[in-house]
């Protein structure tokens, strides 16, 4: 090897000739279809080699390489030449069905602390992994426990990039009650709530924030170049105090005061039907103080609910 | 039908490769190399070292590199090459990490197996960005401490165990809970993780907060395997049953003539099921069980309390 690293030329004492044909073989014949042709020249130009082969001997490295357990396979193309090609062989990538078992635990496990970015990219890495395996029941586990499912991966890779720059954009939007339409946005982000993956924004078809599910999103129409200044539309500012101190901010809400047992907040929003709904989920740690007139439909809600459970 | 074999083959080109399977399987110890080139005869004067390392050139010479440490061949580069790019990479340093919080056993086994031989098959281009890149902390869990992920590998390993637990935890508000219960799983939710068993009495679904939990008892009895959550029956009405996505713990039992929709719900930590029907208003009702339903009007009741 010494005198090699020196000279480059290579002797009989240095390599197995045979072995490295083989090896030449198996890397062209892996690479795709080839003619014998093909191989034969690679053979001879070879710096290495310089050797013709002829066909039987290549028939017994295609034996060679079938003995080991490489798959090779005879086609035949539009040009009516034979080619050879190995579609599968023992050095590939292997996933056994309790490492898929373990692999599926972990990202069960992951996926819902992860950010949709990264959602996106471990389901792109597990594809390509579901790839090289050749089990496209792998990938279909996989996306159906990534809320994935239903969700044109390019659609929502567009979208991540507009809510990045906030960017106003026409979506077609198939709407359980009015079907397909058109609908303005400016984009905000991109949010997993309950297991679904919602675009948020303002939206001027009711001229309010308001989050689509991604699913129902059918494609991107538009893009505007300039987004409408909407800081001049009419918010309404809740006050409330929460008990439970261990809850997370919205983005549309700061904190006014904070002692030991309770935080007051002020949420701005445009959207009052989400706001709702937020309050409602923290029940009795939150009371509204202001305004009054917000208060009392959110009493009536509560009531209605009520009586719902006693008339029902 | 048996492959037919009978033909023409090359004994040096079946030695490569058998030797190749070996490194592949790390099962290359000088021995059994050795005795492959020599045809299990070497009695240590033949020349079959020489045989060897010109097999090992001609690997070499392939492009494959290869080292022997310790009276062993290990394989640094593959046959065939999988190139990542720098997103799949971080995607496998979040496997990786994730793994860290296994217990000892199989799950974490099978991955370092998956890893090893994913990393054993990167490209050049690959590994050059393995080099360049600074992986850390991807999964994120850095609002928990390292006592907590100690905890985290602890409450694992109980879940693996399958023997039931006494947990004393802390209740959101901030009673303390004794339990008798039977570990499912760890639970990864976003900025929190739990430990999902299931109650002995009443077989009710509990999440515990992993930072919630007091201390941990294991107990010598068996868990039950057989052992059936709660199972939680409720009613959708108007535009919340046309889009509403169903988890993948319940199913859809029926569709009512006004288009409400009666949802089955198993395997749910009620008391996180309960906030999020809470956030239904009133385009939803639980018609089953009694109790649940009478928790739900409890907390209507106590919410409502604020405002007189």
């Amino acid at each position: 090897m010494k005198q090699f690293s020196i000279t480059h030329k290579v002797t009989y004492n240095l390599m197995s000739y045979t072995g490295f044909k083989a090896l030449l073989i198996f890397f062209m014949l892996t690479e795709g279809p080839k003619s014998f042709k093909e191989i034969r020249e690679k053979i001879a130009l070879h710096p290495y080699i310089h050797e013709q082969i002829s066909i039987d001997t290549m028939r017994v490295y295609i034996n060679s390489l079938k003995r080991i357990g490489c798959e090779v396979k005879r086609i035949k193309g539009s040009d009516k030449i034979s080619k050879y090609v190995i579609t599968s062989h023992p050095f590939e990538l292997t996933i056994t069905d309790s490492q898929k078992n373990s692999l599926l635990k972990i990202y069960k496990n992951i996926v819902k602390s992860m950010d949709i970015k990264s959602i996106l990219y471990m389901n792109n890495f597990l594809e390509k992994i579901g790839n090289y395996i050749k089990d496209q029941n792998f990938i279909d586990t996989i996306i159906n426990y990534s809320m994935m499912k239903d969700i044109d991966k390019n659609l929502l890779e567009n979208l991540l990039d507009y809510c990045q720059n906030q960017r106003q954009i026409v979506i077609k939007y198939c709407s359980p009650n009015s079907k397909e339409k058109n609908i303005e946005i400016i984009t905000k982000g991109i949010e997993i709530l309950n297991n679904k993956i919602y675009l948020k924004g303002f939206g001027f078809e009711y001229n309010q924030d308001t989050i689509f599910p991604v699913s129902r999103i059918k494609e991107i129409i538009e893009v505007k170049d300039v987004a409408n200044n909407i800081s001049k539309i009419k918010k309404l500012k809740v006050q409330y105090e929460i008990k439970n101190c261990k809850f997370d901010l919205a983005e549309n809400e700061k904190i006014i005061t904070k002692d030991n047992n309770k935080i007051v907040i002020e949420a701005s929003t445009t959207n009052k039907f989400l706001l709702t709904q937020r309050l409602l989920e923290f029940g009795p740690d939150c009371k509204i103080i202001k305004p009054n007139s917000y208060k009392a439909e959110f009493v009536e809600l509560l009531n209605n609910m009520k009586a719902g459970y006693y008339c029902g | 039908m048996a492959k037919k074999l009978t033909e023409k083959y090359n004994d040096s080109c079946i030695k490569i490769f058998e030797f190749i399977k070996m490194l592949y399987n790390d099962n290359a110890d000088f021995k059994k190399v050795i005795n492959l080139f020599s045809n299990g005869n070497y009695d240590g004067t033949s020349n079959t070292h020489v045989t060897l390392n010109k097999y090992l050139n001609t690997l070499k010479l392939s492009g494959i590199k290869i080292k022997k440490i310790n009276h062993k061949y290990k394989m640094y580069s593959a046959l065939t090459k999988i190139n990542l790019n720098s997103q799949d990479l971080k995607s496998v340093a979040i496997i990786k990490e994730a793994s860290e919080l296994l217990p000892e056993g199989n799950n974490k086994k099978n991955i370092e197996k998956f890893i090893n031989d994913l990393e054993l098959r990167y490209d050049d281009l690959t590994k050059n960005l393995v080099a360049v890149s600074h992986n850390t902390n991807n999964l994120n869990l850095d609002f928990y401490n390292s006592e907590i992920l100690e905890q985290v590998k602890t409450c694992e390993k109980y879940c693996q165990d399958q023997l039931k637990l006494e947990i004393i935890f802390n209740n959101e508000d901030s009673s303390c809970v004794n339990l008798l219960c039977t570990p499912l799983e760890v639970v990864y939710l976003k900025r929190k993780i739990c430990l999902k068993c299931i109650g002995s009495n009443g077989n009710r679904i509990y999440q515990i907060p992993i930072e919630n939990i007091i201390s941990i008892k294991q107990l010598p009895a068996v868990s039950n395997p057989m052992a059936m959550p709660t199972t939680i029956v409720f009613r959708i009405k108007n535009r919340l049953a046309k889009n509403y996505k169903l988890r993948d713990w319940e199913r859809l039992e029926n569709i009512e003539s006004d288009g409400s929709k009666i949802i089955i719900n198993k395997n749910e930590d009620l008391n996180i099921l309960l906030k999020r029907l809470m956030r239904y208003n009133t385009e939803c009702e639980i018609i089953s069980p009694k109790f649940f339903k009478e928790e739900m009007i409890n907390r209507i009741n106590k919410t409502l309390s604020n405002y007189q």
